[in-house]
């Protein structure tokens, strides 16, 4: 009997995917990671995982990011619901906090990269359909955005201004308080 | 070498649709993305969804292709999806005039402010304003002074542009006045619906009800009375709500019913004006809980428009905790609610007894916004993770 239940819970353990990145590299994850992402998630659900997921749009560094990432937030999410029987409302909101602290810092270090990998991150993100990294590194892209004019964006971005003058005007009149 | 995700799920759906695509020869996109530094447009797409609306419109100078992307209708209605405006009115300002804010609820900035001499501009005739009234899509109703003689009237105004109508004054008399704003899917037309209460010599009120489509012209611009409602009514804007084109309001007992049971709880009931028909419904709904509606420390609802449903929050002040009840459907005259959020309140809410949290909107997520009046604050409500945050 002690060996049925071992069995089990060696079966349990074993729910593990294989991923393969875009050069070839094999990445070992737990059900729990993988299903992070909702693309894969449905590749699991349609029974065609065996013998490995093949990542062709995504690299070994970049897939190596994403992992570790989806490993954090899997166990996460697996504490959360594990101290939510167990602790009265009170205790149950002063962990979640330290939880959602914990996360918050993994995320800031996380985005600590530079503006390359950070694309790739997003690409990455968004054809496996992870919704929390999708958020996570667009927001980033963004704030570094917001504040800048135009003329500022076209230099980080190589952007050519293709407006002619009096399309730029029209803009303007368009949404003119957006530049009060 | 990698090729950019063509494709975005939420926009193509199901894992085949998105490998289908994946599969598909790598197109001339491809060369001109794979040049670092420059946004891929699926990267750009996402990025652009995460600015605030005021960086967005600015940012549309950079070129062609950010100009394009953001006047896409399908990339507006993902934006404001994700960036909900809520439109405030500012009047305790001091030394100054009051003035409407526009606040992104995402970022919690201001957008723009619009103040009466702003609108004075315009439209001669503009006082100070005065009561923020109802809004509705993009417009808002305000009622002002007018500046000649300081008397009360109604405005319609468009932030985005900045467009503004003076309602005809009709039968705006009484004590108070109410407008409510809904648009009218099945004929694309924005109606006002006014309710003055007035006071009888029998010292009872009596409700004057009159609707004007806005955008009309000739005879279509003036008021047209409308019966009042058979039961008692309140239009104070927490319980009032429009959801596709059918204002729901609540209804109360009169005040000679409930000196007999005082303490009963009471399920109020809603009246239902439908703005397409112009008309009352004949019959009101019963509403989901029964509650103490004139023990205001014990009890507290809120209607609210939530995801195309009738939303009646109840903030039960003793429990700490705010449902969110939404009608799903009406099947002969009986609603079928669901309680689809049970918002726990963190310790520090209790003092909320007479300011419980006002829902103002949902997220496209599934979060839910709410105002602290107490606090001064707005907070974030998460129902995966049941926290505010």
């Amino acid at each position: 009997m002690a060996s049925a239940g071992s069995g089990d819970e060696k079966a349990a353990a074993a729910a593990m995917i294989t991923l393969i990145s875009s050069d070839n590299e094999k990445f070992e994850v737990t059900e729990a990671t993988a299903t992070l992402s909702q693309t894969i998630r449905h590749m699991i659900e349609d029974g065609c995982t065996d013998g490995g997921v093949p990542l062709p749009n995504v690299t070994s560094k970049i897939l190596a990011r994403v992992i570790e990432y989806c490993k954090k937030h899997a166990t996460a999410a697996a504490g959360e619901e594990g101290s939510s029987s167990s602790f009265s409302d009170a205790a149950f909101l002063e962990v979640d906090r330290a939880f959602l602290e914990e996360l918050e810092e993994f995320d800031d270090a996380f985005l600590e990269v530079d503006r390359a990998t950070l694309f790739d991150l997003i690409l990455a993100a968004n054809y496996l359909d992870i919704k929390g990294l999708l958020n996570l590194t667009c927001q980033k892209v963004a704030d570094s955005v917001k504040g800048k004019t135009p003329e500022q964006i076209r230099e980080m971005y190589n952007i050519v201004n293709d407006l002619t003058p009096e399309e730029e005007a029209e803009i303007r009149r368009e949404t003119q308080w957006a530049f009060e | 070498m990698r090729c950019p995700a063509r494709l975005h799920p939420l926009r193509f759906g199901g894992y085949r649709l998105a490998m289908a695509l994946a599969a598909l020869p790598r197109d001339a996109d491809y060369l001109a993305n794979n040049n670092d530094g420059v946004l891929p447009s699926d990267v750009l797409y996402e990025v652009l969804l995460h600015l605030p609306v005021k960086a967005l419109c600015r940012l549309r100078l950079v070129c062609r292709s950010w100009r394009s992307l953001t006047s896409d209708p399908r990339f507006a209605r993902a934006h404001s999806a994700r960036h909900p405006l809520f439109i405030v009115i500012d009047l305790d300002r001091v030394e100054s005039e009051s003035e409407i804010h526009i606040i992104d609820l995402y970022s919690g900035g201001i957008v723009k402010r619009i103040s009466s001499a702003d609108l004075a501009q315009r439209v001669h005739g503009i006082g100070d304003l005065y009561r923020l009234m109802s809004t509705e899509a993009s417009l808002v109703c305000v009622s002002t002074t007018t500046s000649d003689d300081g008397t009360v009237q109604d405005i319609v105004l468009n932030p985005a542009t900045g467009a503004v109508k003076i309602l005809p004054d009709g039968n705006r008399s009484g004590l108070v006045n109410s407008c409510i704003l809904g648009y009218v899917p099945s004929t694309g037309e924005y109606k006002v619906l006014r309710l003055s209460f007035c006071a009888t010599p029998e010292e009872t009120f009596e409700v004057a009800c009159e609707v004007i489509a806005l955008g009309g012209c000739g005879d279509e611009q003036r008021w047209r009375a409308k019966p009042s409602p058979e039961i008692n009514i309140s239009a104070h804007f927490r319980y009032v709500a429009v959801v596709h084109g059918v204002a729901y309001f609540c209804s109360f007992k009169s005040s000679d019913d409930d000196d007999d049971d005082d303490d009963d709880d009471t399920m109020p009931s809603i009246a239902l004006f439908d703005l397409a028909t112009e008309k009352w419904r004949p019959s009101t709904l019963p509403g989901p809980i029964s509650c103490h509606l004139y023990h205001l420390d014990a009890d507290q609802i809120h209607f609210n428009s939530f995801d195309g449903c009738l939303v009646i929050s109840h903030h039960k002040v003793r429990d700490c905790s705010t449902d969110l009840w939404f009608l799903m459907g009406v099947d002969n005259n009986r609603p079928s609610w669901t309680k689809r959020y049970s918002m726990r309140c963190a310790p520090h809410w209790d003092h909320a007894a007479f300011y419980p949290p006002c829902p103002l909107v949902m997220l496209g997520d599934g979060r839910v916004v709410a105002w602290l009046k107490w606090k001064y604050v707005l907070t974030v409500y998460d129902p995966s993770t049941d926290l505010e945050c």
